[in-house]
Order: C-alpha cells, then structure tokens, then sequence
C-alpha cells in the first residue's frame, strides 16, 4: 500500500515537475519572441495600412517611444488631419489627446478599443508586453507555410489571459524553430472565438538584431479587411527620459 | 506684453531651421462664413466671413524645448487679430523634473466635462477659450506613477504699477497617483484673497466605461464677499458671516469609446454641482442687476464673458461618430438645471479630398433672454460654414 502511494506521489511529481518545465520554456520561448519583435527601450517610426473592401486604402505614419516598465508614448505624423493626436499607454491604462479639440486637455480611453479605425486595438499598437499578459504553454511542433519563408518548422506556443485586464482571452504564436521569430499568431476573443490573424514578415535587421519589419492583420470580424503594419525605422535606447510618459507631455 | 510674444514667436520661427534638432508645425487654416441671430425680436443679424490660421509650433533643442499655439483671425472688412493661447519654454533638469514657463496651460484634475479642481487654469467657457495662464510651472516624478506639479499663475499680477503683485500671484500643488488602472489626483489652489481650493479627483476605468469624478472644497467665497478685502493672514477672515463655511464643488462624468471597424463612437454624460454658484432667486436678481446687464450685452457677437458656471447643477452630454476618412460629427449640450437655460452646439465634418474638410456647425440656445445664463448669451443661434485645411 504504502508502495503503491510512493509510486504515485513520485509519477504526481514527476508530471508536476515536467510540466513546470515545459512551462518555463515556452515562458523562456515567449519572452525570446517578444525581445525579437521589440526591445525594452527603442523609439520607432511606422506606417500603418489598412485595406478594406470596397474601400480606398489608407494610410497613417506614427511615431512610437517605449520603455518596459514605464509606458509607450504615440505620435501621429501623418494624414496631416490626424498629425498631433497623442496616445500615452502604461500598464492598462490609456490616454489619447487631440490638439484640435477645444479642450486642450488629455482624455482617458480603453486600452482594447480599435486604434484609429485600423484593425488592431490600442493595445495591439500599445502594449509590446506578452509575458506580463498570458501563461504559456508549448502545446506542439508544426510545419506551417509561411509566405515569405515558404516550409518552416515551428514551435506553438498558446498564452492564456492572466487576468481580466489582458487583451485578449487567449494567443497562439507559431515561432521558426531555429530563430525563434514569431512567424503567424492568432487572437482570441474571452468568448473562445478566433478574433485576429497576424502574420510576421519581412525580417530583416534593425535596431541591433534581425526582427520582422512588416505585420499583417486580418480579423475575422471584418471580411477581407487587413491592416498591416510596416515598421520603417527602430532604434534600440538605453534609456529614455521618465518625463515622456507623463499625462502632461502628451499635451504638448 | 501680447507684442513681445508675437516678436518672440517670430525669431523662433525665423531661425528655428539653424538651431534647432528638430522643428515642426501643424495645424488647420480655414476659409468661415458665420450667421448670428441674436437673442432679443427686432435686432438685426450678424453675417461675417473670415479667414483663420491656428498653427502648433515645436522646436526641440538638446538642453530645451519650445512650444507655441496661435490663430491668426481675418475677417472681411480686413481687421487681422493675433491670439497666441499657448508660447512657453520647457526645460528638462533632470530625467525627474521639468521646468516650464511662458503662457501655457498645465493638465489639472481628472474629468472631461467638468474641473472643479481646476481653479489654475483660465476657465474654459462654452464657446471653447483656450488660452494658457502666464506663468510658471514645475514637474516632478520622483518614482514612475507617482508626480508632482507646482504652478504659479502670473496672469493677473503682470500689470504696470503693481505693487503688490504677490498677492495676484495664483499658486497650484497637484500630486498624482496611478493605481493599476485607478488615478488620483490631490491638489491644491490658493490666491490671496481669492480662492483656497483643496480638492481630490479620481478615474477608474470600468469595462471600458471611464468614470472620473472630482470633489473640491471652496474655503473663500468671491461671490458672497467680491469686493472685500480683509486683512486676515492668508486672506481669509474666518470671523465674517459664512467666510469659514467651506463651500463644496463635486462633478462626476462617464465616458464610453465605441469602436466598430470605420466607425468610432464616443458618448459622455456629465453632472456638476457648485455650492458657490446661485440659487434660481439670486439668478433673478442679479439678471436684474443693470450693472450685470450692460457688461453682457455690451460684449458684442464676441463671446460672452459670463461668470463661469453661474449656477449651482449643471448637467452636460457630448456624443461623436466619427466615420473615419469619410464623415464626423459631434453633438452636445450643457445645461444649467437651475435656471432651465442650455446651450446646444452641432458640427458636422464632411472629408472630401486628403487635408480638405468642409464643416457645417450650429449653436443654439433655450431661455429668456436676460434672465438665464445661457439665453443671455449674445446670439440665439450661430451657423458657421467653413472649409478646412490641415497642415
């Protein structure tokens, strides 16, 4: 009897053990990705296109200063109708001020709403924090096909939301094998439901490493609709002032 | 003063290009035609045309930065007007603390349709001023999430022969604090002889809806006591009838961000309540006041210079649809309760070719005509035209 109990308490562990390691490496596996994608600290120029049936396509420049820990900071540079509006985001909280309102005064808005009419949210453009947002697993190995890349063996990870203020209910990332570069990711809704697709492309070297330059979206909500966005240039900071990410340096 | 600012705003302009790391402009001009029907039967209405520039100007330097917000108005009979709401310079420090002086306004309390808090800034009256303060204002954080601003309001001491200028210098004190997705905000407003405002805001963001709200506490009453000049420390004469009665001011506001592939949406609803303000009966008597009524109805078709908030229950709304690229348009009134009086504005933004706006607007307004604080108003309704350019 008291054998029988050693032997399940041993498989019990074993399993426990296993399995916090297979988490510990997808969550090793998640923070390499998001390292890949952005630094801790970088200022960076994009362009965001959306296409839409039907529609023209269209276009919006900003400019972006990061710092892990401390916040983002968005600028839009172009259409000249939009140039000015500033987002400041830290942590799940989000402020927008637009120089052309009689307020003069920065406002607060949800982080998940949509940015600017674009198909990614304010936290998609905002938030560059995966492993402060989903407890991952590596739930598998797959060949996908990859647009640029062709054949490519991947890992899986699936991130699930560590609490009600993470974006989205659950991610699943595919990432190359040998670079680990996040290749296609999918969002879902806290419903279950397939919300977004998001394809990773155009790697290329920037800001001191090889990162994807070219991000494309596709919700599921809106047929034949994309919004892409094409990082034109990054540059990796030590360190950026503190004052940046102030509710009063958004105003100016 | 206002001539120094423009010959400041001119040199910085002129040799930006040399000192500057980096300048850069924007802004809208904008061709308007405006029809004001005034309030009272048997006045004549008022049809003008003018041609406006308002331009953000940047200029970023290694050590300082400067920043400036002006409109250059032309109107059709060739009057040109200069208003420079905002020249200030900004001076980083340290990584911690920035110093900023000139006219500039300072981001004060937490809601979006009502500031109770707010007693540093010039008031922003319904016709949309957005003119700074001049003055001085210093930023600390001295750990991220946690600031400090110390402002000091100039405006009314920079006058010739004042001699006793301290006592029209306006100082302000405001911490802030994030929590997660909670911010406070404590603060401060003191002038001698004029205000003495603590006060406390706070924002919550609730499944998308934010809700702010803001209580403050007057302890000097310029209502009841607006020529006196007391003598006390500080200003304040706690010994006079009601001085010491401290007077409270309280707002909440809700505000929703709806977005939907082109088309976003956003709805405000906000209520304000002022113990300072007047009662339905004072109203009436001060509308009667014939000193009241000649300082409003000599202002003009300009906007009028009603004291800000003269009641005490205001309820406002404000709802927009912005269909992006194509069309927008925003709506909203502001009421005062205690008198029936309201103001309606309108704007309707059609995008018809890249930077090119054409922009239909409406103010109206409901109640008697010198007998609440809206229909006293200078024009009943106002419809402005306008093509607008952005730059």
């Amino acid at each position: 009897m008291n054998r029988r109990i050693s032997i399940i308490a041993l498989v019990f562990f074993i399993t426990a053990g296993v399995l916090s390691a297979q988490e510990f490496e997808a969550e090793e596996l998640l923070r390499r990705a998001e390292k890949i994608l952005y630094p801790d600290v970088f200022t960076m120029t994009m362009t965001i296109i959306t296409e839409k049936p039907g529609r023209q396509e269209r276009s919006m420049t900003i400019e972006s200063r990061h710092e892990a820990g401390k916040g983002t900071l968005l600028e839009i540079t172009a259409p000249a109708r939009s140039r000015g509006i500033r987002f400041l985001q830290k942590d799940d909280t989000l402020w927008m001020y637009n120089p052309r309102s009689n307020s003069r005064r920065a406002i607060r808005l949800s982080p998940r709403d949509s940015f600017q009419g674009t198909l990614f949210s304010n936290n998609d453009i905002g938030d560059t924090d995966y492993t402060d947002n989903y407890t991952t697993v590596l739930s598998g190995t797959e060949k996908i096909e990859h647009p640029e890349r062709g054949t490519t063996d991947c890992y899986i990870l699936t991130g699930t939301a560590k609490n009600e203020d993470s974006p989205y209910g659950k991610i699943v990332m595919w990432l190359d094998k040998e670079t680990n570069i996040p290749l296609q990711e999918e969002m879902y809704a806290k419903s279950g439901l397939l919300f977004k697709e998001m394809v990773f492309s155009d790697i290329k070297e920037i800001a001191g490493r090889r990162r994807p330059t070219r991000m494309k979206m596709h919700s599921m909500e809106q047929k034949d609709a994309y919004s892409t966005v094409i990082i034109e240039e990054m540059e990796q900071e030590d360190d950026l002032p503190d004052s940046i990410f102030t509710e009063s340096s958004i105003t100016r | 003063m206002r001539i120094l600012f423009v010959i400041m705003l001119l040199i910085l302009t002129a040799v930006s290009p040399l000192l500057s790391q980096e300048y850069s402009v924007f802004g809208e001009a904008a061709l308007e035609t405006e029809l004001g029907l005034p309030p009272q039967a048997g006045s004549t209405a008022d049809l003008s045309a003018a041609l406006m520039l308002k331009a953000n100007h940047r200029l970023i330097f290694d050590n300082a930065e400067a920043y400036a917000y002006h409109e250059i108005h032309a109107d059709a009979a060739g009057a040109v007007e200069h208003f420079i709401y905002e020249a200030y310079l900004l001076l980083p420090l340290a990584d911690w603390l920035e110093l900023q002086a000139g006219r500039q306004r300072v981001q004060w309390g937490t809601g979006i349709l009502f500031l109770p808090s707010d007693a540093l800034n010039p008031p922003q009256t319904e016709s949309g001023e957005k003119y700074g303060f001049d003055g001085a204002a210093a930023y600390i954080e001295p750990v991220p999430d946690f600031s400090l601003t110390a402002a000091v309001n100039a405006g009314s001491a920079l006058k010739d022969n004042n001699t006793r200028f301290w006592e029209d210098l306006r100082y302000g004190m405001e911490a802030s604090l994030l929590l997660g997705t909670v911010e406070m905000r404590a603060s401060a407003v003191y002038q001698w002889e004029e205000i003495l405002r603590p006060a406390f805001g706070t924002s919550v963001d609730l499944s998308g809806f934010i809700i702010n709200a803001e209580a403050a506490v007057e302890f000097y009453n310029t209502n009841l006591y607006p020529f006196e000049s007391t003598g006390a420390p500080f200003g304040i004469d706690f010994s006079m009838p009601e001085a010491g009665k401290p007077h409270f001011l309280g707002s909440v506001d809700i505000s929703k961000n709806i977005a939907s592939g082109d088309l976003t949406l956003f709805a405000a609803a906000g209520y304000r309540y002022s113990d300072l303000g007047y009662s339905a009966g004072e109203e009436d008597l001060l509308f009667e006041s014939a000193s009241y009524a000649g300082s409003v109805s000599g202002i003009g078709s300009a906007a009028a210079r009603l004291p800000q908030y003269l009641g005490k229950h205001y309820l406002s709304l404000f709802l927009s649809a912005d269909l992006y690229l194509s069309f927008s348009s925003a709506h909203s009134v502001l009421v005062n309760i205690t008198d029936g009086s309201a103001v309606f504005n309108h704007e309707l933004r059609l995008v018809t070719i890249p930077s090119i706006d054409l922009v239909l607007a409406g103010r109206w307004t409901l109640g008697g005509y010198m007998e609440t604080e809206f229909g006293s108003l200078p024009e009943r309704i106002r419809i402005t035209a306008a093509m607008v350019m952005h730059f």
